[in-house]
């Protein structure tokens, strides 16, 4: 299917395709900078191609590789029709070639914006510009997204150093070298931030629901243009928890990447570490055995239902104001799911329990009689919280016909997971395309044509019943046999054999100290979590630490659709449509 | 009672005291200004709305039912930090986020204090790059460090009461810097 | 009859004890550090976008009138409320009359649009 595309191309635009690659089952075309706007327009709209869903665009800076130029912008593009994924790669026109004509910071290498093709890129391609320097020519409003307004330097690039502070293993308060510890350095005085040129804060009020503020679940600011009461619009700025996860990503081993993966949402750790894991597999062409693969869906299962739990109660007190009843509630239930995750692991949130090639280790023997024990007091719980919420009026009346989406506006934007089902568009990767063995799994896919927030609220009341449904089939299909795949060139060797065998040793000795090398190659995997698609995207170079790690938040993209759907409402609308987007702040702003 | 010669019980006191199972360190009837006033500070904290990250999440449930923070007093997380006495910085600090919390810092009444929770806040965590402040001890005079990624709830507890213990013993109803 | 009313008095004082201890007491008891972020306008960290003087909408004033008309409405009701059975059938359709006017402006300003925010 998709080699009859990257022929359909190559005879289109002889010119315009440099060259196109396989690696582990997936295709890449590099295109030219020149012609990428028609390509990208031919992509969308062929009826061959129909790549009508932009999953990801990030930046790549190729200096260590040695390939020229030196920037390039890598595209994730996904048909809905056809099911399959092709990746896209422009290198960016060098700011000499192009006599000199630079962004906003001048001589920045450019590659023309697709905002008009796809409406997913308006965000993307500014986080690409704000963190890798590559100017998109002709996009709406390239502005920095993640880093302060006033930052210097674009940070993923290879020659921006990793910063951070030297840790010292002894501490002595006399020395002078410790005097700045825990006394207070100045920080910079605020600074107005710039509006998008559509918002008028002369004739209308505009007004912070800032980084601190009980409704917006987490650091985010939305800056948001009143009349009244009515909502005029609304421009979110990110980039208050940007932590540099990418960078740290390339600086560090891929399994000592593993614990960073639960910090990002961290409401669905298990997922996060699913969709990584997934993906230094797929890398490694590593085989997980079915126990391992079970167990995966088990717990990622069991923390799709924490995370919805976590959702629910946070919409309802976001809608009903000050009352936490039924935050408290979802949140006993989700205590017992913690309680199950510190059984297996120890942790109860920052889980890191799934390593590449499999668990970390066994599962423990009272497992199976605690999860059956909280699935027969979760239904309980269920059955109170859709009576509480399901018919209640005032529910109804502040959730039905608010924050409307139809999909194709979703999917012009870029939006994935349940708030894409709500719209009408059945899409759910862990039917179209299963991995960690969900085809060996029964469920349903709930959607929904509405597009509204009850609709939002029904569907993922309806995915906890499925989740349900595939806990109990995992522990079903849950037989004992190694939890760990047996390639001692990834995966560490069980504690009992480093002390009889001297293989054991060896390779355990090389795994800590050196890590495995990955062929050289790109890929790039997606995988279903709660609150959408979550992407990781891995360029490798050959040594033990990846040259590129790309995350794709899915809350990142998601949030893209505040403003379409909250302008013309109230700012009571608002806030429940900030609720069911569900957004996870560490995801957005990595 | 072994109340020192400046007239104020020092911290060590006060926990013998209470160990010996006296209820104030002067007793009731004749209890100075500060004790009171102290007494009724340390058992109202009431934080401010304020979670960043991972820790946040851990925050919301130290007060669900299961943990209950409002049995340590903290009934109300109130949302405006005119109201709040207590910021718990919960979270990774950004290079972005530093001026705002230290605006919010700065827009709370006195008396206020500053609970660092988790790792992040303490120290910058698992993030040493470019992004995240290492510490926000950077920015704001914190009173506790509460160590975790992320801590228990019962940890933030432990920390509410150092730091309702800490309270009890300012004199002079002390204001910080 | 004024005996009656010492219970009244009573709770006005005490009221007015409490009231004004409340007030005075943080005065001398609190610390004083005023700080130029004090006495700037709250906007969740951020600064603000200029001041707060627009034009407000009519919408509001609409809303809290009618608020008021009401409000006052049923103000009325408690008298009548506390001696309801001494009032008997007379005062029954007294209270009857007074709440069928009131009901038909409230229909008459439904019908007018004036409580839809648009």
């Amino acid at each position: 299917m998709v080699d009859t595309i990257v022929e359909k191309l190559k005879t289109r635009f002889s010119d315009g395709v440099k060259g196109h690659s396989q690696f582990r089952d997936q295709t890449t075309v590099t295109v030219d900078p020149a012609q990428f706007h028609e390509v990208a327009l031919f992509l969308r709209d062929d009826e061959d191609c129909r790549f009508d869903l932009l999953v990801d665009v990030y930046g790549a800076d190729r200096l260590e590789l040695g390939q020229s130029p030196r920037f390039a912008a890598n595209y994730e593009l996904y048909s809905i029709p056809h099911n399959t994924f092709l990746s896209v790669i422009v290198p960016a026109v060098d700011p000499a070639a192009a006599n000199g004509q630079g962004g906003p910071d001048g001589n920045l290498p450019s590659i023309p914006s697709v905002t008009d093709v796809w409406s997913t890129a308006n965000w993307l391609e500014r986080e690409t510009y704000d963190l890798m320097g590559i100017e998109f020519t002709r996009h709406p409003w390239l502005r920095r997204m993640m880093m302060p307004d006033n930052w210097v330097g674009h940070p993923l690039r290879k020659d921006y150093p990793l910063g951070g502070e030297p840790v010292y293993f002894s501490h002595d308060q006399a020395n002078p070298r410790f005097a700045h510890l825990g006394r207070q350095i100045m920080v910079g005085p605020s600074f107005l931030t710039e509006l998008p040129a559509e918002m008028d804060s002369e004739a209308h009020m505009v007004v912070n629901m800032g980084p601190q503020h009980p409704a917006t679940h987490g650091v985010l600011r939305l800056a948001v243009e009143l009349d009244g009461e009515t909502v005029l619009a609304v421009s979110p700025e990110l980039g208050y928890l940007h932590s540099g996860f990418e960078k740290t990503g390339e600086n560090k081993r891929y399994e000592k990447f593993i614990p960073y993966c639960d910090r990002m949402d961290y409401t669905a750790p298990m997922n996060n570490n699913l969709a990584f894991v997934l993906a230094v597999e797929k890398l490694l062409e590593v085989e997980v055995p079915e126990y391992a693969q079970y167990a995966r869906v088990l717990l990622a299962e069991l923390n799709r239902i924490a995370s919805y739990m976590v959702w629910l109660g946070t919409h309802a007190m976001d809608v009903s104001g000050t009352i936490h009843s039924l935050l408290m509630y979802c949140f006993q239930a989700r205590e017992r799911i913690l309680d199950i995750f510190e059984m297996v692991c120890g942790a109860r949130m920052t889980t890191s329990y799934f390593s590449v090639g499999g668990l970390r280790w066994p599962l423990p023997g009272a497992f199976e009689a605690a999860v059956n024990a909280f699935l027969a007091e979760f239904r309980e719980y269920m059955k109170d919280y859709e009576g509480m919420l399901t018919r209640n009026p005032i529910w109804l009346s502040r959730l039905k016909g608010v924050g409307y989406l139809s999909a194709e506006e979703a999917v012009q934007l870029g939006i994935t997971g349940p708030m894409l089902r709500a719209s009408g568009v059945s899409l759910d990767l862990r039917k179209q395309q299963p991995y960690s063995g969900y085809d060996q799994f029964e469920f349903d896919v709930p959607t929904s044509t509405d597009g509204d927030c009850y609709a939002r609220y029904e569907l993922r009341v309806n995915e906890v019943q499925q989740s349900v449904r595939i806990v109990e089939q995992a522990l079903a299909k849950l037989e004992p046999g190694p939890y760990r795949t047996a390639d001692r060139k990834v995966a560490l060797p069980p504690r009992e054999e480093i002390s009889t065998s001297m293989e054991a040793l060896i390779h355990h000795f090389k795994l800590v100290t050196e890590g495995y090398r990955p062929p050289q190659g790109q890929l790039y995997t997606v995988a279903e979590n709660p609150k959408g698609w979550l992407g990781f995207g891995l360029i490798s170079d050959g040594t033990a630490t990846p040259h590129r790690l790309r995350v794709r938040g899915p809350s990142f993209v998601n949030l893209q659709a505040t403003h379409t759907m909250a302008k013309g409402g109230f700012v009571s609308d608002l806030v429940t449509i900030i609720g069911s987007i569900d957004v996870v702040l560490g995801e957005v702003d990595r | 009672m072994g109340v020192a010669a400046g007239g104020r019980p020092t911290p060590q006191e006060i926990e013998a005291a209470q160990a010996q199972g006296k209820t104030g360190s002067l007793g009731v009837a004749v209890a100075r200004l500060e004790d009171v006033v102290n007494w009724g500070r340390s058992n109202s904290v009431w934080p401010l709305l304020f979670g960043l990250a991972c820790c946040a999440i851990e925050q919301i449930t130290a007060g669900m039912s299961r943990f209950d923070i409002a049995r340590f007093g903290s009934e109300v997380f109130r949302a405006s930090p005119r109201q709040a006495d207590l910021i718990i910085v919960s979270g990774r600090v950004s290079n972005k986020m530093a001026p705002v919390i230290r605006r919010l810092y700065d827009q709370m009444s006195y008396p206020k204090w500053v609970i660092a929770m988790g790792d992040c806040a303490s120290c910058g965590g698992p993030f040493n790059n470019y992004a995240i402040i290492q510490g926000v001890d950077k920015i704001l005079p914190v009173d506790v460090y509460v160590p975790g990624c992320p801590p228990r709830p019962e940890a933030l507890f432990y920390a509410l009461t150092m730091l309702q213990k800490k309270i009890k013993a300012e004199e002079k109803l002390g204001v910080r810097e | 009859m004024p005996a009656d009313y010492t219970p009244i008095l009573i709770f006005f004082l005490i009221a007015s004890v409490i009231a004004a201890t409340t007030l005075i007491l943080p005065h001398y008891l609190g610390p004083r550090r005023p700080n130029k972020a004090k006495s700037e306008v709250i906007e969740s960290g951020k600064l603000s976008y200029g001041d707060a003087r627009r034009r407000i909408p009519i919408q509001y004033y609409m809303v809290a009138m009618l608020f008021i008309v009401f409000d006052i409405e049923v103000l009325f009701f408690y008298p009548w409320a506390v001696l309801f059975w001494d009032l008997k059938w007379y005062g029954m359709v007294q209270i009857g009359i007074f709440t069928l006017l009131l009901v038909e402006s409230y229909v008459y300003i439904r019908k007018k649009g004036a409580l839809e925010w648009e």
